[in-house]
């Protein structure tokens, strides 16, 4: 079968091939590349980028990712998830506002410096 | 105040320009016209930012902070909430007028570093008719109403050009709760990146339709439907194929325009196929002491090249001002365009970086750039894609003679 | 009268059975027809002298849009009573009602959209016309003429921008040239000053117009204003001077007793009227029929303009104006002009508009039809213009009557009942001239009725002139933001408008808070991205200012929110 890599901005075009349990992979211009098709074919992953609410003033949401991949099937449960976290203070780059999603080891943290700024 | 560089625009491009320009030893005012830098990062909460630079994928505030907190170890003057309302040049320098909270400012400055970026094209620019409702936005405005003001543009959407915006907004919308009904696209291939066709449109189910266009909206307040229509081969409307879709919601994803009003008042010459201002090998522009970089130069497909493109101008214009010697790159074959379309031979040339696009899908390319007919720079390519940005750097040292500079594109 | 002739006429050309009949001030026409532009023909065919045409010829097989109606209902004029109710917030009613303001009258203006100068009075051309094309012993020349000759006054008062510009009207052949001494004579003789013709030396004047030019036809009189700032101006003036607008509020019905209107009926309640003022554009016959007074018939027209981009390379020079050529001006009768190519007040550009007969009153909405055949008719004249400059369409629906002339007069039925109806091109020009006539009129009547009226000695004929930053010099801009650092922080970076400047429009004193309302006022969203960055910065700023979410901030009319809710909130 056909992918394409999402893994960087080269989009490879892969061809991807399922033998005897073994995936074999064609096209990759990297190993990543490989790895992505061995997910995609067996347990795709996906990082998630999002908002959460807050009540700081100039700020009504603010940006956060997961800081790994969480299995693609659960992207709308950790949707869910945002949907119920609130910042009530300015919070730094890189702030943790969910640890250990869905059972996974992946946190939830902002990826907008908060900054009251001089408006 | 005087400075040596004043850099008009704190995205991307503007930041890392003045970075480079400070680490240079040069006094710098950086100009930006928004209350925080990093431009249109600010509001592109999506990830796949900086895969080049950092070999990280990172989100698009995430990228302009890495790039802020270098900013505020330079010794860079940052003017922000700032809106520059003239640029005229005297004898040897030149003077920009620009209004802030505290009142209107004066800089004289040697060099200006154009950083503005770019803006959409809007309904008007592609003729869509029909009713004034709520509803009809272009994917950078809604993109600044779900990711920084925290509302949505509707329930039901249609996107309408299949641009890189107009398919991260489409798995954005989705993902806030919104149906997206389809991605529509006059061309009869897609114009934004394979791997977001992937991860933003196939991820998600949501349907791209090809060689379609919305030629019509309806609404009394808000939109209630578009009217879709097949497009032939030049983009023209085809009677007898529309049909009407229900929707709450259009979103524009239909192209970018450099932003080069400063640089008409200067009276920089702009190239015709990027809209932005032609240049040399430094960003330099056909006007001495000007400079172009990012997307007010060309728009780019990747952030990292952005910045690349600012650190460019930003290395030259900490050195001494020389008279330049201008010879033009000309192009040859299926090529939209090639920055830099100029190269100032009393400049260094030796690792000129050089960015392409090819004007239609193609396979087996051969890119060659020649100097007098000789072949000084040669590379292949199974496969090229107009959205897809290209980028090459080339050696014209290694040319006996510099002259008839060319750059062609031919089957391999 | 005898229309068996013209009756007979109606079904060779047309095949329509024509049914007429006739009272002392109109000829009512009935029947069906399958073409509207014939329905109209049909029309026009039994206008004469002294008489209305009431045109009920059924367009077959169309059934027309519901009347668009505001969302909202409540009771908050119930019970109120006026001594003149002013239907309609375009040119006329608002400047009506400003003129009303010169007397100590209780006013109320009703428009049913959140804004004023939302129908043809805020979708046309801007162009304060000279009168050149006017035939005489008409009211659009006795206003038309009127108005020109105190334009600029009346925009310094009111604080609007104005310029007078001169009109040049190309002939493409000597004949037409010709010809043109006759306009010349009646122009002279209707007291249009200044009105000449010139020859060849036109191509020096104006490089960019066509070759075929043998001449032009010059009106130094005509000028341009910016027709929605001056309807705010005027229903702003009113307000200011102790009227009451209220938006949102459509007239649904009316109670007349003993040949007066007694009683009106809204959507926000119902009120009472000494006098009423129907200005209601191209639903006045149908204000009209409310009073059981419908003696004339509109036929909505539209008109599409295309809005250029200053730097429009190829456009004609900053002070001319093209006008239509001189073979359209003969043609087209009493209708709308032809249209040219514009310099707005602005400094963008403008061509059209085109003249579409159509059944619809309401509909705006634009076509590629009417797009293209505006640009291909006005580049005839001025070739070098571009197709990609235009950055933006609009359509205005006007409302003029099958005599294409004004009708400004107060029923002989319904005493109290003042109609200001066909109000189409040159109204925008004649409004400052006519409503000072209508005003006179209410107060005569009111008079007459043993109501005493009297000058309101508050009345303040000057509102202020919004603030402009970007047109001070440096030091005066500079001692303003000191004053007021909003003024320095800049909102919509293509037209340079502050943040100051859009609170100033959202403090306007008719209470419009929508993203259109401070479009309308301060440009706000009218540039080259047309609203792509600062819309959703305007909307944060009205949501500020309404201490209310964004959700809550229209486009325009209610209903017509910017976004359908807040994220995490929103179900599909």
């Amino acid at each position: 079968m056909e992918l394409v890599c999402i893994v960087c901005p080269n989009g490879c075009r892969l061809d991807v091939e399922q033998r005897d349990g073994r995936v074999f992979v064609v096209g990759n211009k990297c190993k990543r590349g490989a790895d992505f098709a061995t997910a995609e074919l067996t347990n795709p992953m996906r990082s998630v980028t999002s908002l959460v609410k807050t009540t700081v003033r100039g700020y009504p949401v603010i940006s956060v990712k997961t800081d790994g991949e969480i299995p693609k099937s659960k992207i709308f449960q950790l949707m869910k998830l945002c949907d119920e976290i609130t910042v009530s203070q300015p919070l730094p780059i890189g702030s943790v506002v969910a640890s250990g999603v869905l059972g996974t080891d992946v946190n939830l943290v902002t990826t907008t410096n908060m900054e009251i700024a001089n408006e | 105040m005087k400075y040596d560089v004043a850099v008009i625009g704190g995205g991307p491009a503007g930041l890392a320009a003045a970075i480079k320009a400070s680490e240079g030893g040069a006094s710098v005012l950086l100009i930006e016209r928004e209350a925080r830098l990093g431009g249109i990062l600010k509001q592109c909460i999506h990830d796949g930012f900086g895969v080049v630079r950092f070999g990280e994928k990172l989100s698009g505030p995430e990228y302009a902070y890495r790039f802020i907190e270098r900013l505020k170890a330079a010794n860079v003057q940052v003017s922000l909430f700032s809106f520059v309302t003239s640029a005229v040049k005297l004898s040897d320098t030149y003077k920009i007028t620009y209004v802030c909270k505290d009142g209107v400012k004066y800089a004289e400055c040697s060099k200006i570093i154009l950083a503005t970026g770019c803006r959409e094209r809007t309904r008007n620019g592609i003729s869509i008719h029909g009713d004034r409702c709520a509803g009809v936005y272009t994917a950078g405005a809604a993109q600044n109403l779900v990711n920084i003001l925290g509302v949505m543009p509707g329930k039901r959407i249609v996107i309408l050009g299949s641009g890189d915006i107009g398919l991260i907004m489409a798995r954005r919308l989705t993902l806030e709760g919104a149906k997206v009904v389809g991605v529509y696209e006059a061309k009869s291939t897609p114009s934004g990146l394979t791997r977001n066709i992937h991860q933003c449109l196939h991820d998600f189910d949501i349907p791209l339709y090809l060689s379609k266009t919305v030629t019509r909206v309806f609404g009394q307040s808000r939109l209630e439907k578009v009217e879709i229509s097949d497009v032939d081969e030049r983009m023209r409307s085809i009677a007898g194929t529309e049909q009407l879709v229900d929707c709450d919601c259009l979103v524009l994803a239909v192209g970018l325009i450099p932003e080069n009003e400063l640089a008409r008042t200067l009276n920089v010459p702009l190239n015709k196929a990027t809209k932005g201002a032609t240049v040399d090998q430094n960003c330099q522009t056909l006007v001495d002491g000007i400079y172009a970089c990012g997307n007010a130069l060309h728009v780019n497909d990747l952030v990292d090249y952005v910045s690349e493109s600012g650190e460019i101008a930003g290395a030259h214009v900490t050195l001494q001002k020389t008279e330049r010697n201008l010879l033009p790159i000309t192009t040859e074959g299926k090529l939209l365009y090639v920055v830099p379309q100029m190269l100032d031979t009393n400049s260094d040339f030796g690792n000129v970086v050089m960015y392409f696009r090819a004007s239609e899908e193609l396979t087996n390319q051969r890119l060659t750039v020649t100097a007098c007919g000789e072949t000084i720079f040669s590379k292949t390519y199974a496969k090229l894609l107009p959205p897809e940005m290209e980028r090459i750097t080339v050696d014209f040292g290694k040319a006996r003679a510099l002259g008839e500079l060319t750059v062609r594109l031919e089957d391999k | 009268m005898n229309f068996d002739k013209i009756v007979k006429r109606v079904k060779k050309q047309f095949g329509v059975d024509v049914r007429v009949r006739e009272d002392e001030r109109s000829v009512f026409l009935s029947g069906e027809c399958d073409n509207w532009e014939h329905l109209v023909a049909i029309g026009k065919m039994f206008v004469t002298e002294g008489k209305h045409v009431v045109n009920d010829i059924r367009l077959e097989g169309y059934a027309e849009p519901p009347e668009r109606l505001p969302q909202i209902r409540d009771n908050a004029l119930d019970g109120t009573q006026w001594d003149v109710v002013v239907i309609g917030g375009g040119i006329s009613g608002c400047s009506v009602l400003r003129e009303l303001s010169r007397y100590r009258l209780k006013t109320l203006l009703v428009e049913k959209h959140s804004d004023v100068a939302r129908g043809a009075s805020g979708a046309n051309d801007g162009m304060v016309h000279a009168g050149i094309d006017l035939k005489h012993d008409c009211l659009k020349l006795k206003y038309g003429v009127a108005g020109n000759a105190i334009y600029g006054d009346v925009c310094k008062e009111l604080g609007v921008d104005f310029r007078r510009t001169g009109q040049y009207v190309i002939f493409d052949s000597r004949i037409i040239r010709f010809f043109a001494k006759g306009t010349v004579k009646r122009a002279t003789k209707h007291g249009i000053a200044g009105v000449k013709i010139i020859g060849k030396e036109i191509r020096q004047i104006e490089p960019r117009v066509k070759d075929f030019a043998v001449g032009a036809l010059y009106a130094p009189s005509s000028g341009y204003v910016s027709p929605y700032q001056l309807t705010i101006a005027y229903a702003e003036n009113a307000v200011q001077n102790g009227a009451t607008v209220s938006l949102d509020t459509a007239v649904s019905g009316m109670v007349v007793e003993n040949g007066k209107v007694v009683k009106i009926q809204t959507n926000r309640g119902t009120v009472s009227a000494r006098c009423v003022v129907n200005c209601a554009g191209v639903f006045a016959d149908r204000v009209a029929e409310m009073a059981g007074d419908r003696y004339f018939s509109i036929h909505p027209r539209r008109g599409t303009d295309l809005l250029l981009d200053p730097n429009a390379e190829g456009a004609p020079s900053e002070t001319i104006s093209m006008g239509p050529t001189l073979k359209s001006l003969h043609s087209n009768g009493g209708s709308t002009k032809g249209g040219g190519v514009i310099r707005t007040i602005d400094g963008n550009y403008l061509l059209g508009p085109d003249a579409v007969e159509t059944p619809d009153r309401e509909d705006t909405s634009t076509t590629k039809e009417s797009c293209d055949n505006v640009f291909a008719k006005q580049s005839t004249v001025c070739p070098s213009l571009k197709r990609s400059d235009v950055i933006a369409y609009f359509t205005g629906v006007r409302a003029p009557t099958y005599e294409e002339d004004f009708l400004i007069e107060r029923s002989s039925k319904v005493i109290n009942l003042i109609h200001v109806a066909g109000i189409q091109s040159p109204g925008l020009t004649a409004a400052p001239a006519f409503c000072k006539d209508v005003a006179a009129t209410v107060t005569d009547y009111l008079k007459s009725e043993g109501y005493d009226v009297q000058a309101n000695e508050h009345f303040n004929p000057t509102r202020q002139r919004p603030v402009r930053a970007k047109t001070l010099s440096d030091e005066q801009r500079d001692a303003l933001i000191k004053q007021d650092p909003d003024f320095g922080k800049i909102i919509c970076r293509c037209e340079e408008i502050s943040l100051g400047e859009i609170k100033q429009a959202l403090h306007n004193p008719l209470g419009v808070m929508t993203v259109d309302g401070v479009k309308r006022r301060v440009r706000a969203g009218m540039g080259r991205c047309q609203g792509g960055f600062c819309m959703p910065l305007v909307t944060k700023i009205i949501a500020d200012e309404l201490h209310a979410e964004p959700t809550a901030v229209n486009k325009d009319d209610v209903g017509s929110n910017i976004a359908v809710g807040k994220i995490k909130e929103v179900q599909s």
